[in-house]
């Protein structure tokens, strides 16, 4: 759905150019080019293609994507792959940490814990330590209690844009397929003209195709219809009309069936149908009408030889006298903007090279409208550092190109390069940022806030949701309060959710900061913690996630070492303490097992001692 | 009785004042080779006359019948014709009439005036 709209964004553009270009420059160009540039805005519209095209150096944060992004904000991230199967990427956006991925899988492991259930209906979070605690990270928490909200939610949720393009569309469709229908049949009642004069003009078609004239009481221009039967309906009134005349409208006709005219027109309509919301498209289909007129007269003209062009004006006025300004479904000859035609016609001149080559390359260019511009993949992102050169302070984000890193891996930083504080993936491999990681110690960055102001707010958040379930509690289920209290307890247990990754991820990486000093570092690329070179495989971190977490943050199975680290009263780090982590099979060292869910625990050890630093020895469960 | 017919709806008119009364589908046979309608156009034109009053329809087949004569349509397009474009006078109409025909016919024409 997101690259639906995109289509009809850049057509719309495109339509915009086009208009403009036509205001400026009709009567220099050849005619038939706008007809092309037409088609291919229609094509564009139809067809749900998308050619990605990388550029160089162009970031994400381009204003080439302002449009992308905007989308994304107005359509929920569940819906923009709705419909045309298109991978939608959701408002989150792309530029999450490893980190940030690290504790994700954390939870989904039952690592990091917190425990919480997933009733039905009137569920009651379970107090455990301080406040609130969820089940880790289950997505189907969520949409269970939305299930049984009802299925009407469900379905708005996710395809509720969607269901109105969709109901919007088949309504003018309907309309525009009952008018044409309406049409033909009209022009199905004609009646044959006979007569020898008449049968020699049949057979003036293209090649196999002949053509048949007919006459009907019910139009006041002529008609030409049908594809494999090509039709021209003459109205009754222009049967005593001149033989001049009568040779203009025929070959103003043919040239109509022979480029399939009608075709074109309806391609437009259904166009037109389909992004009924876009005014640009109609303003299009309008255009489109005109133009593929002009550029008929363009043609007949250039078969006559200038010397007719008064006369082929004559016969136009003449006919458009007899114009009741029907809409018409197929193409006539005397329509409206005949002014249009008119000057077109009486300014004609044979095209020249240079109005032709403008013309293909306006054409040309015009087929970047199936462009879809693609961020430079080759661009670096590196996480920002602090080397030994830099100062104290804060280092902002900024995004940095591969150029920007010197040759010994480090990296010189311009403060405040942007606004917000940001982090980025680190992305591809090239020999830079690899010698980067190498030379310096890779700290994530701070994001803006504290942990600490991230705690508060998910306190906050707590305490709202306390609020709201005690409201649900006794609400009544029949007068809708309990459905409205659930709702926002829905919207808000999301809200809490990021919070409480936010904060989890601000405490680590402000714990982080400090464990650099003992050799317990964390490489992004890997998403591991190492000491000392060795990958760990836990570390039980008492003061980390404050009340919200047991303490855990484990990693990765296939860890060598266990670490837990010692803190004072006042939360500081006093040292760490580290252990072989081994399987379960060997016994060695401290035995860890996922426990039901609910996170590590250290259950047992065999050989092993945990013991703090002044000596205690003290067994950690 | 004001009836306005169409070309359309002429045409199935002729075929019923030439042959009488046809069944819808007989209708359709000669019109189709006369002016190469389908089948359904032709059913559509004649239901447009039974709505009209000109024709009625007559079950077991689909029997039309017409309900006015050609000389009654005829007449009736004159004298709108008369009225649009003479004002209402006939003799308007007469005297422009009479300036249209050759020495033959307007020897016939008093011929028929004698004998009215």
């Amino acid at each position: 759905m997101k690259l639906f709209l995109q289509m009809s964004l850049m057509a719309g553009i495109l339509i915009l150019l086009v208009t403009v270009i036509r205001a400026a420059a009709i009567n220099r160009l050849p005619k038939r080019c706008f007809v092309w540039l037409w088609a291919i805005v229609i094509l564009r519209l139809l067809i749900p293609v998308s050619v990605d095209v990388e550029i160089r150096g162009l970031s994400r944060d381009s204003a080439v994507f302002a449009a992308r992004r905007a989308i994304e904000h107005i359509i929920p991230p569940e819906q923009a792959g709705a419909g045309l199967g298109d991978t939608g990427r959701g408002v989150t956006g792309q530029g999450s940490t490893r980190l940030a991925d690290t504790v994700r899988a954390g939870r989904t492991e039952g690592v990091i814990t917190v425990s919480g259930n997933t009733d039905g209906e009137k569920s009651m979070p379970e107090e455990s330590g301080a406040g609130f605690s969820m089940k880790a990270d289950d997505p189907a928490a969520g949409t269970d209690i939305q299930n049984k909200a009802g299925g009407f939610g469900i379905i708005w949720k996710r395809w509720g844009w969607s269901l109105i393009l969709a109901a919007g569309s088949n309504i003018c469709f309907v309309i525009y397929l009952i008018r044409y229908i309406r049409g033909y049949r009209l022009l199905l009642e004609a009646i044959p003209l006979k007569g020898e004069a008449w049968e020699n003009m049949c057979s003036r078609g293209n090649g196999s195709k002949r053509i048949a004239f007919l006459v009907s009481d019910r139009i006041a221009t002529p008609v030409t219809f049908g594809v494999l039967k090509p039709r021209i309906v003459l109205p009754k009134g222009m049967l005593a009309a001149g033989k001049e005349q009568l040779e203009y409208i025929l070959q103003h006709e043919m040239v109509h069936i022979k480029r399939h005219d009608n075709l074109l027109i309806f391609a437009g309509g259904c166009a037109a149908c389909i992004h009924w919301f876009n005014p640009l498209v109609w303003l299009m289909r309008a255009l489109l009408v005109r133009d593929i007129e002009i550029s008929c007269d363009e043609k007949v003209i250039a078969g006559l030889g200038s010397s007719q062009k008064a006369g082929y004006a004559i016969s136009l006025i003449e006919a458009a006298g007899r114009t009741k300004g029907q809409p018409a479904m197929f193409s006539a000859f005397g329509k409206t903007a005949i002014q249009e035609r008119i000057i077109s016609i009486m300014k004609y001149k044979k095209t020249s090279i240079i109005s032709i080559s403008a013309a293909v390359l306006l054409t040309i260019s015009s087929l970047t409208v199936f462009a879809s511009a693609k961020e430079d993949s080759s661009v670096s992102y590196v996480t920002p550092v602090k080397t030994e050169a830099a100062d104290e302070g804060q280092v902002k984000g900024s995004t940095l190109l591969k150029e920007n890193v010197q040759e010994n891996g480090t990296v010189q930083m311009k403060e405040g390069t942007q606004e917000k504080n940001e982090t980025f993936l680190v992305e591809g491999s090239g020999t830079n940022a690899a010698t980067l990681r190498e030379n310096t110690n890779l700290i994530p960055v701070k994001e803006s806030g504290t942990a600490e102001e991230a705690a508060a707010l998910v306190e906050d958040y707590a305490g709202k949701l306390e609020a709201l379930q005690e409201k649900m509690k006794t609400a009544n289920t029949e007068n809708g309060d309990y459905d409205k209290y659930k709702k926002e307890y829905d919207t808000m247990r999301n809200e809490y959710e990021a919070a409480v990754e936010d904060y989890i991820l601000k405490d680590i990486a402000e714990a982080a900061d400090e464990y650099g000093k003992y050799g317990l570092t964390y490489d992004e690329e890997s998403g591991c913690f190492y000491l000392d070179g060795e990958p760990v495989r836990c570390i039980e971190d008492g003061a980390c996630g404050g009340s919200m977490l047991k303490g855990y943050i484990c990693r990765k199975e296939n860890g060598t070492v266990d670490v837990s680290i010692c803190r004072d009263e006042n939360h500081n780090i006093t040292g760490i303490e580290h252990c072989t982590a081994v399987n379960a099979d060997t016994g060695k060292g401290h035995h860890s097992e996922k426990h039901d869910g609910e996170g590590w625990h250290i259950s047992e050890h065999e050989h092993g001692h945990a013991y703090r630093i002044d000596n205690t020895i003290q067994e950690l469960n | 009785m004001d009836i306005k017919l169409f070309d359309s709806e002429l045409k199935v008119m002729e075929v019923l004042w030439k042959e009488g009364e046809l069944p819808a589908g007989q209708i359709a046979r000669i019109l189709k080779e006369e002016t190469g309608w389908n089948r359904n156009t032709t059913y559509t034109v004649i239901k447009k006359c039974i709505e009209k009053g000109a024709v009625q329809r007559r079950e077991p087949n689909f029997i039309c019948s017409p309900l006015v004569t050609k000389e009654q349509v005829q007449s009736q397009e004159t004298e709108e014709l008369i009225d649009k474009m003479f004002d209402g006078s006939r003799e308007d109409f007469f005297a422009s009439f009479v300036n249209m025909i050759s020495e033959d016919e307007a020897r016939k024409l008093r011929n028929m005036i004698d004998k009215m």
